[in-house]
């Protein structure tokens, strides 16, 4: 009795492995426009300007919240970036540090970028 | 007779298993190096391109982020790392797979870097049919030690429809593909399916990384 219980819950087990490969995952992130978006910036590069993709990230960024979900990394840096490429200092950094809090493996990155975009201020 | 039964059961079993997934291989995947690596940061340097499609770098890599950063891991934003490649001098994909792994490092604080290269990319018209491929070799590298942490190969297809009516009907169903394919084109969703799967499968895919949820555990 107790070696078919074992035969069935290895047969179990293995079905559920099966379902796992072969099923779709649950996304841990808003991924909203941000994939087409950086698709569309090198088919359609005149339709993806800088203010076209801070709209887009920025409207992401609101959906997300609004989900209850986490912008995806690289997210806040990409828009920290369109900031800084615009001048606007102060929205930059506000994205950049939003980054670095909610992905700390992205410090060094942000950091040179903040040093490189800020210096002629 | 039990015996009999739980012997029957057993050796049936595994052959089940193997007939109704197709993901079951012989040869498990070494992860060794990932194991001991356990990289938390990804950086994806733009694609080298053995395809004839000229702008199949750029279209990879706006499906790549998404499996990577679902697995586990903090990828670096694909368009601000190659427009930072490119602002020190290395203009294209084939300059940007030369960065030293102490430069990445130093101005990016990577832990792996990813290495692409698009092996096909496209439709190639057949006789009687039409096929949309989209294949790259992938290779994660740890900045530290330069050693390979894992490997493969993302691969997915689309054939056009069989439509019936025979050869002449084959013929111009994929006839209509090619024209409707230059119109729609069905590379960016096959290159996410093809990342998904090389990332996701159970056989050889990613191990996740240090953002992926307990209970994600393939």
């Amino acid at each position: 009795m107790k070696n078919i219980l074992k035969v069935l819950v290895i047969g179990l087990v293995s079905v559920l492995l099966v379902a796992g490969c072969a099923t779709g995952h649950k996304d841990m992130y808003y991924w909203g426009e941000y994939e087409n978006m950086l698709n569309d910036m090198y088919s359609n590069p005149g339709n993806t300007g800088l203010d076209v993709q801070i709209e887009k990230l920025n409207t992401d960024i609101q959906q997300a919240a609004d989900a209850g979900k986490l912008s995806p990394p690289g997210v806040y840096a990409h828009l920290g970036f369109l900031y800084a490429s615009q001048g606007d200092i102060t929205q930059a950094k506000k994205a950049f540090n939003i980054e670095k809090k909610l992905f700390p493996e992205s410090a060094t990155f942000i950091n040179g970028m903040m040093k490189r975009a800020f210096k002629r201020g | 007779m039990m015996q009999l039964i739980k012997k029957i059961c057993m050796s049936i079993m595994p052959l089940f298993v193997i007939g109704l997934t197709g993901c079951v291989t012989p040869q498990p995947y070494d992860y060794t190096a990932l194991q001991n690596s356990k990289p938390r940061s990804i950086v994806v340097i733009p694609p080298l391109n053995n395809s004839v499609e000229v702008g199949a770098p750029y279209v990879f890599l706006s499906t790549i982020s998404r499996p990577l950063a679902e697995k586990g891991y903090y990828v670096f934003p694909v368009s601000v790392i190659d427009n930072f490649l490119k602002q020190n001098g290395l203009p294209t994909p084939a300059e940007m797979n030369t960065i030293p792994l102490d430069k990445i490092r130093e101005h990016i604080g990577a832990d792996s870097v990813l290495y692409v290269s698009i092996e096909e990319w496209g439709q190639s018209y057949q006789l009687v049919s039409s096929v949309t491929v989209v294949k790259a070799h992938l290779k994660l590298v740890d900045t530290r030690t330069g050693k390979l942490l894992w490997h493969s190969t993302a691969f997915a297809q689309k054939s056009s429809g069989d439509g019936g009516g025979g050869p002449l009907g084959a013929l111009i169903g994929a006839i209509v593909e090619q024209i409707a394919s230059s119109i729609i084109d069905h590379t960016p969703v096959l290159s996410r399916q093809a990342n998904s799967h090389a990332v996701f499968n159970s056989v050889n895919g990613l191990l996740n990384g240090p953002y992926a949820k307990p209970e994600a555990k393939l």
